[in-house]
């Protein structure tokens, strides 16, 4: 199972989830067993979920709703209240999927753009640090025990100056 | 008449017997490699700028494992590379430290192993033999099997079976180095020229924390995750060993190595996410392939790749030599 799909099921109400076929939830569990970005991402909304429903619920005020429906107009009797037109709801909602959309991006650009110096710096040291595992790997073969790896060798470079010698 | 069958046959079996294979030259080489006590001077050419770069490197051997080679002339003029049989040590030119690193030692099933891998994935073809430093020498051309992927010419002295010369292929069928004997002088060498250096002197590489495991099971016991492994390797390729390197984080992370008995493919864990790649657009933008840049420490150019890329949250170096589509195609497999 892809991440992308299990990712889907996560939002899902626990009545929901436990409507799903047994082989679903099975296979849904064991891929976020498995997989650690998933479920961090799972830990994380069962905790917003948990302080959701620990944050008490606001009461309204005495008397709120009748002070609302004395303000509201009047229906006619046998007449009918005023639709909003389908179409403007469809335009709403495509400007708030665009708004998300670009809010995603923008979180995603601005996450990326800077990241501090030192975090470059020990991923480029991380990088060099494979290239330099592999070429050992590779001359050590005995069909590769040649001088001329020792031109591909980072070898010079990693020494300090102060080893450098006069 | 049947004692003449008789001698015929056993003149035979001892003809076929008495004279190496193709590729027992091949093994007898691979042997004879540290085996054969000589000293010589080495010229070693690599791909590059303006018609390449050309070393002279001198070389000693004691024939019990021990070498030492210096370079003599070129860009790494002064380099030491000794090896005492258990360890290497680099001295870098002008440097008084030196950089011990561990010397993989191969068993016998290893040994064998890779070479029932090489007999599989490439052909051995022995030609007429030349002169090659007043020596007479064989020339043995391996290629493989499978396009695509490297290859290597040697010529081995008949008498020793040290390679006299030697030409290693990028998976791209170009050139990239090649190192012949200019002089050869056979018998014993001054055994203080193999002695490793004092103890303040010299400094343990990181490749030193680096723990080689036989199994998967082990590796994954150490690191707490399941590995994640291509479902595609190029024809020929299984994995060889598993291995565990220290991150910046204090994490031990995962190696795999892959090989077909010749060319090597390393897949490492990563502690970072990859550099920037191309910017996507939203998720359904590329799927994270990221070729990476020449790898910067080594001045000369190097047919090594280097791939990074991302699944399940988890970030990933794959480097080798071998095209980028194939390289791409096994990252894709990555559940």
């Amino acid at each position: 199972m892809k991440c992308e799909h299990a990712r889907e099921f996560l939002l899902l109400p626990e009545e929901g989830y436990q409507a799903l076929p047994f082989w679903r939830r099975w296979s849904l569990e064991r891929h976020w067993r498995r997989c650690p970005a998933c479920s961090a991402e799972r830990r994380t909304l069962e905790r917003m979920v948990a302080l959701l429903r620990e944050t008490p619920w606001p009461s309204a005020p005495e008397g709120l709703w009748e002070q609302v429906e004395a303000r509201l107009p009047r229906l006619q009797e046998g007449g009918k209240p005023r639709e909003a037109p389908p179409l403007r709801w469809a335009w709403a909602l495509a400007g708030l999927g665009l708004l998300a959309l670009l809010l995603w991006e923008g979180t995603r650009f601005l996450s990326s753009k800077s990241p501090p110096p030192e975090m470059v710096q020990a991923a480029q040291q991380e990088e060099r640090e494979a290239v330099y595992y592999h070429t050992w790997l590779v001359s050590t073969h005995p069909l590769n025990a040649s001088p001329a790896w020792d031109m591909v060798s980072p070898w010079a470079l990693s020494v300090s100056p102060s080893e450098a010698g006069p | 008449m049947r004692w003449g069958w008789c001698a015929l046959g056993v003149w035979l079996g001892s003809a076929a017997w008495g004279s190496p294979s193709d590729w027992e030259w091949l093994w007898r080489a691979e042997e004879a490699l540290h085996r054969v006590a000589h000293e010589g001077v080495l010229l070693s050419w690599i791909r590059g700028a303006e018609g390449g770069i050309t070393s002279e490197v001198r070389i000693w051997c004691d024939g019990e494992g021990r070498w030492r080679r210096e370079h003599i002339a070129g860009p790494r003029r002064g380099l030491v590379v000794l090896s005492d049989g258990k360890h290497l040590y680099h001295r870098p030119p002008g440097a008084w430290v030196w950089l011990r690193q561990p010397l993989e030692q191969e068993s016998p099933s290893q040994r064998h192993q890779r070479r029932a891998l090489l007999q599989k994935n490439y052909r051995l073809e022995v030609g007429e033999p030349v002169i090659l430093a007043a020596r007479g020498a064989l020339p043995l051309t391996l290629s493989p099997l499978h396009p695509g992927n490297p290859s290597r010419r040697f010529w081995v002295d008949r008498e020793t079976f040290l390679f006299l010369r030697q030409e290693y292929f990028d998976s791209q069928g170009h050139l990239f180095s090649w190192d012949e004997y200019r002089q050869v002088r056979w018998g014993p060498v001054e055994a203080a020229l193999f002695r490793p250096p004092p103890e303040e002197q010299v400094r343990g590489e990181p490749l030193e924390a680096l723990r080689s495991f036989a199994r998967r099971e082990e590796v994954e016991k150490v690191f707490g995750l399941p590995l994640i492994l291509p479902r595609y390797l190029p024809p020929g390729y299984q994995v060889s060993d598993y291995w565990v390197r220290l991150c910046p984080d204090g994490v031990e992370r995962p190696v795999v190595r892959f090989q077909d008995g010749l060319n090597v493919l390393t897949l490492f864990e990563r502690q970072f996410p990859p550099p920037p790649p191309r910017r996507g657009w939203g998720p359904w933008g590329p799927r994270g392939l990221h070729r990476g840049p020449p790898p910067p420490p080594p001045p000369e150019p190097s047919p090594q790749k280097t791939l990074f890329f991302s699944r399940a949250g988890r970030h990933f170096q794959l480097v080798g030599d071998l095209p980028w589509e194939e390289l791409e195609r096994i990252a894709r497999s990555c559940p």
